[in-house]
């Protein structure tokens, strides 16, 4: 199989930054600080991003192709601080579908190893 | 938070321009919400790592950033590239490395001065914020040596006044909290250190021991290295006298390979069973502080049931220590506290008006500083980042001499990315060598710190160089080499890419002056900052070394003393040693004349007591009226110099037989009888037994600052000690020789008394009074130094700019004094460049100083932070520096031959 610009396979792995901002964008259009909250809220503290961090991820999705700069919704954020939303292009959402298949493939392995199984590792 | 986005924005040029202009703007916004979170939830000191953080996140990214658009660029000029090659590029990438690193080396070699300058200025800033983060690190960053420390909280007692806001627990009300709470695993108390006296080996020594209830070590998850700790069965009334010892202790007295089993030291003439050693290093978490100075060299610990005060509901002795229950918030532990506060309140007279207070125990023992270390730190890093703008300003005046042989390797095919790679990795060099010096420098500073005096710094025997500092200066070092390397190399790089091979372009306008300027500008404005910092701490500190502390200090010496129990166990014995010690040293040759009090002032030791006013009602529960109460001998006031200001002192007939006296300091006579005759009056003390008699009020002395030199006055009762006689006092004499010489003399009298009596060594009041202001010392000098270093790098940025100027303006200064101009218009145009550049920065550096000095407002005695007179002393200070800084290159001006000038082009 030739990979075209197009193939979500093409832009497998992921990186965890990157899958974490596209499974928080998966609910709707969010902000910067906004990505920030739902993976820290997600991942309960376990990853904390600082700016510089997220940014170049959004930025690395953009040029991708896997995600998008949008208006801000008219009703929200009418306190005079416009931000920049973003926005999962169809390419993405086909991306992260296939990255959670490709996580889950790992994680059905691990478990028939019995590596899930045991508290040991687990914990 | 304003000054913070300011320097976020700033650093935001580390990015390429496409990205800032699409990110930057919701980056800074981002940046801005998380620090308001994060200080909202988890105070300043995870404020400032998180800035940290976020601000070497958004370098290293930017940097990054910058990598990847250039190989985006290069990839869209359709260059394929195929593993192999990339291969090879990494492998090519690390030999060029490797040239530059030979190269850099050559050239430190050919300019060996500047080379020297530029690695001691990076030796300076880093070695300093080295040396302070190494204490940041183990005072605060830390987590206490215990078992999984964030579940241990500090149990204290809460009262509605303000001087104790921080008590201890009274022993006997430990039994309850355990019954009453849920939410701890444990709970366990120590006592603070106390003082006793070890006999049968050599001279009595005064040596300090902690009693501690039997489940504390476990509770800490810290054990004996060897033996063992206490057992439950131990820890009980009439238990068996047992002790553990620390292991220093034991190295001292027994040597590393003695048995355990059987030995035994002698405390306060009691024979004590050796069970347990501890590890070497360990301490009770308990706060530094003067009163106990010696809390972290306590040597032994004994079971809690053998403290004197065990059974006590009233005397707050113990430290109480919680471990939460696995899944306990600590508001859930508050809430049940405050629950038995309440019921304790009920049941225990004592503990009414009490409530009980739940603190994290790294809080509690190493908050007092957090202020004090939070703004060390934030000094010497505006300290590194002027050593850095000046290492900038040197590699840029290089860059400029540099740039025939630049242009020269990018004629030859070198591209700009190349030139660029090459300058950064000479300043990572110079930055590396300064590191190393830097590292060496904080070790100096570390090793130095025993010998300050640091009563109130914990944890200061856990502050060393060690891994986690090697790793923060080498990031530093490399971080410093950035900041100070990577705009000089652009810049440099940049003329010669823009093929200005031009012969003799002399002009001095362009982005190399304007950086430069720029670079000068922002020195002079952290300097400024520093300085005013440094200059409130100076004057809060001389206020506060000039405050009347109502007692003299000269020629006098103090002496602790305390009757050994077993021989001296009545009150009338006591009496009967008091006179005859009293008598013994006045009659010493050298000494004038000796009295004794139980509380000397500004030794943090003071005992505060219920009153009873005659005539005036008593005060609510939990209101009560309060004192300090004092005990002296006849004859003390006037030793001390204490002005009475009214009646009488305290007189050899004011004996055990003879009407109860008092005597009271001013602020009671204000605060009780305000316009009235205090002579007469009756008050009425609680004591341990209960309501004590009445005492009449003979005399009013005045005020006496005991509790601090800024704190305010507390109302005070004095009583004789022949009416009081209790066990421990402090002998005051007036000196007439070196203290030195005499100690022979006073151990031979107090042993002719009391054979078992330590004598370690007669301190000065003087003494005294200097150690309770130790931390205020500490952390002036060191803001000020770090300000003194501050200013000598700004006026070396100036003379480096103003010099540079000159030296480019050679041929039009020639032309100038050939068409007539005098020298001293020379001058005047010369200073005046170095006093504008000064002006400007003093004017960005008062607002930043503004702002910047509000964390110090809690630190300051008597002076405001924006006090106007340091302001515009220390804006005088530096206008007046950089004018002398800009008058030295003026002079070469003036000295200018136009001939020569003119013939040398």
């Amino acid at each position: 199989m030739t990979p075209t610009p197009d193939d979500a396979a093409a832009h497998l792995p992921l990186t965890p930054v990157a899958f974490e901002i596209l499974l928080a964008l998966a609910d709707g259009d969010r902000h910067g600080y906004d990505i920030m909250l739902e993976v820290e809220r997600r991942t309960a503290g376990g990853l904390v991003l600082h700016p510089g961090t997220l940014y170049r991820a959004i930025h690395r999705l953009v040029e991708a192709g896997l995600a998008e700069l949008v208006e801000p919704p008219p009703d929200r954020d009418s306190d005079d601080e416009r931000r920049t939303y973003f926005r999962m292009t169809a390419l993405g959402r086909r991306v992260a579908a296939a990255e959670a298949r490709r996580l889950a493939g790992q994680v059905s392995a691990a478990r028939a190893r019995r590596l899930l199984k045991d508290p040991k590792v687990s914990s | 938070m304003r000054g913070l986005l300011v320097l976020y924005r700033w650093l935001l040029h580390a990015y390429p321009r496409a990205f800032r202009d699409t990110y930057g703007r919701d980056m800074t916004l981002v940046f801005r919400d998380r620090c308001r979170a994060v200080r909202a939830r988890e105070g300043r000191t995870a404020l400032v790592l998180s800035v940290a953080g976020a601000c070497v996140d958004l370098l290293s990214g930017g940097l990054a950033e910058r990598l990847h658009a250039a190989r985006t660029a290069m990839r869209a000029q359709a260059i394929p590239s195929s593993p192999q090659s990339s291969r090879r590029r990494g492998d090519s990438m690390w030999q060029t490395i490797r040239q530059d690193l030979r190269y850099a080396i050559t050239s430190a070699t050919r300019q060996p001065a500047f080379a020297l300058t530029v690695v001691l200025i990076f030796a300076l800033g880093i070695g300093a914020t080295s040396a302070i983060f190494s204490v940041v690190d183990a005072v605060l960053l830390k987590p206490l040596p215990y078992r999984d420390p964030g579940r241990l909280v500090s149990v204290l007692v809460t009262t509605p006044q303000k001087a104790y806001a921080r008590i201890p627990v009274a022993p006997a009300n430990l039994p309850d909290l355990q019954a009453r709470t849920k939410g701890f695993a444990t709970l366990a108390g120590f006592s603070p250190s106390w003082e006793m006296r070890l006999t049968g080996a050599g001279d009595p020594a005064e040596v300090y021991g902690q009693y501690v209830s039997a489940g504390l070590f476990d509770l800490l998850g810290v054990g004996p290295a060897r033996g063992r700790a206490f057992l439950p069965e131990e820890d009980q009334p009439h238990g068996p006298r047992v002790v553990v010892v620390s292991a220093s202790f034991w190295q001292q007295h027994f040597g590393p390979s003695a048995p355990l089993a059987g030995q035994t030291i002698q405390l306060d003439l009691q024979p004590y069973t050796i069970v347990g050693i501890m590890p070497a290093g360990f301490r009770l978490p308990l706060q530094a502080s003067i009163v106990n100075e010696r809390a972290g060299n306590a040597e032994f610990w004994l079971p809690f049931a053998l403290n004197p005060y065990v059974a006590s509901r009233r005397i707050p002795v113990m430290n109480v220590v919680g471990r939460l229950a696995a899944g306990v918030p600590l508001a859930r532990a508050q809430s049940e506290l405050d629950a038995v506060a309440a019921g304790l309140a009920h049941d225990v007279p004592t503990s009414r008006g009490q409530g009980l207070a739940a603190v994290p125990l790294q809080q509690e023992v190493v908050g007092h500083v957090e202020t004090t270390l939070l703004v060390l730190f934030g000094a010497v890093a505006f300290l590194a980042l002027i050593a850095c703008a000046n290492v900038a300003n040197l590699l840029l005046a290089r860059g400029i001499n540099r740039s025939r042989e630049l242009t020269m390797r990018f004629a030859l095919g070198a591209s700009r990315t190349r030139l660029v790679q090459q300058l950064l990795v000479e300043s990572a060099l110079d930055a590396a060598i300064g590191g190393l010096f830097g590292l060496l420098v904080a070790y100096g500073a570390v090793q130095a710190l025993p010998g300050l005096d640091l009563p109130q710094l914990p944890h200061v025997t856990a502050i060393a160089v060690d891994g986690r500092v090697v790793a923060f200066t080498l990031g530093l070092a490399a971080l410093t080499a950035l900041l100070a390397g990577l705009a000089p190399a652009l810049h440099a790089t940049g003329d010669v890419a823009l093929g200005s091979l031009k012969e003799g372009a002399r002009t001095v306008t362009g982005p190399g002056r304007r950086l430069r300027n720029g670079l000068v500008l922002g020195e002079i404005a952290v300097a400024l900052m520093l300085l005013v910092g440094g200059g409130l701490l100076l004057r809060s500190f001389w206020d506060l070394t000039h405050v009347n502390p109502g007692f003299r200090t000269a020629r006098l010496v103090e002496l602790p003393v305390s009757p050994t129990p077993s021989r001296f166990d009545t009150a009338e014995r006591r009496r009967a040693y008091m006179t005859d010690l009293l008598g013994r040293l006045d009659g010493l040759p050298g000494i004038d004349a000796a009295a004794a009090v139980n509380r000397l002032p500004l030794s943090g030791t003071n005992t505060l007591v219920p009153v009873d006013v005659e005539g005036r009602p008593p005060a609510p529960d939990g209101q009560a009226n309060s004192v300090d109460r004092r005990v002296t001998t006849p004859g003390y006031f006037r030793l001390m110099g204490i002005p009475l200001e009214a009646g009488r002192d305290f007189t050899p007939q004011d004996g055990v037989t003879a009407p109860l006296v008092a005597v009271v300091n001013e602020q009671m006579a204000r605060q009780y009888w305000a316009g009235e005759q205090p002579i007469g009056r009756r008050v009425r003390l609680s004591l341990l037994s209960g309501a004590g008699p009445w005492l009449t009020v003979v005399g009013v002395i005045g005020n006496v600052r005991h509790h601090g030199l800024d704190t305010p006055v507390s109302p005070e009762i004095y009583v004789p000690y022949a009416q009081a006689p209790v066990e421990s006092m402090t002998v005051v004499m007036q000196t007439r020789t070196d203290p030195e010489q005499l100690l022979g003399a006073v151990r031979a009298r107090v042993w002719a008394v009391d054979p078992d009596q330590p004598v370690p060594a007669l301190d000065t009041l003087a003494g005294v009074v200097s150690d309770s202001v130790a931390t205020p010392r500490f952390r002036t000098l060191l803001v000020a130094t770090f300000a003194g270093l501050a200013l000598l790098l700004a006026a070396l940025g100036i003379y480096g700019v103003v010099s540079y100027s000159v030296s480019r303006r050679t041929r039009d200064i020639g032309v100038r004094i050939a068409l007539g101009a005098g020298r001293p218009a020379i001058v005047r145009m010369v200073v005046g460049e170095g006093l504008a550049l000064a002006l400007a920065g003093v004017a960005v550096g008062l607002c930043l100083a503004l702002a910047a000095t509000r964390v110090l407002a809690s630190l300051l005695f008597d002076v405001t932070a924006t006090d106007p007179l340091t302001y515009a002393a220390v804006a005088a200070v530096l206008v007046g520096v950089a004018g002398l800084a800009s008058y030295l290159p003026a002079r070469r001006a003036m000295r200018i031959d136009p001939i020569e000038a003119l013939r040398a082009e």
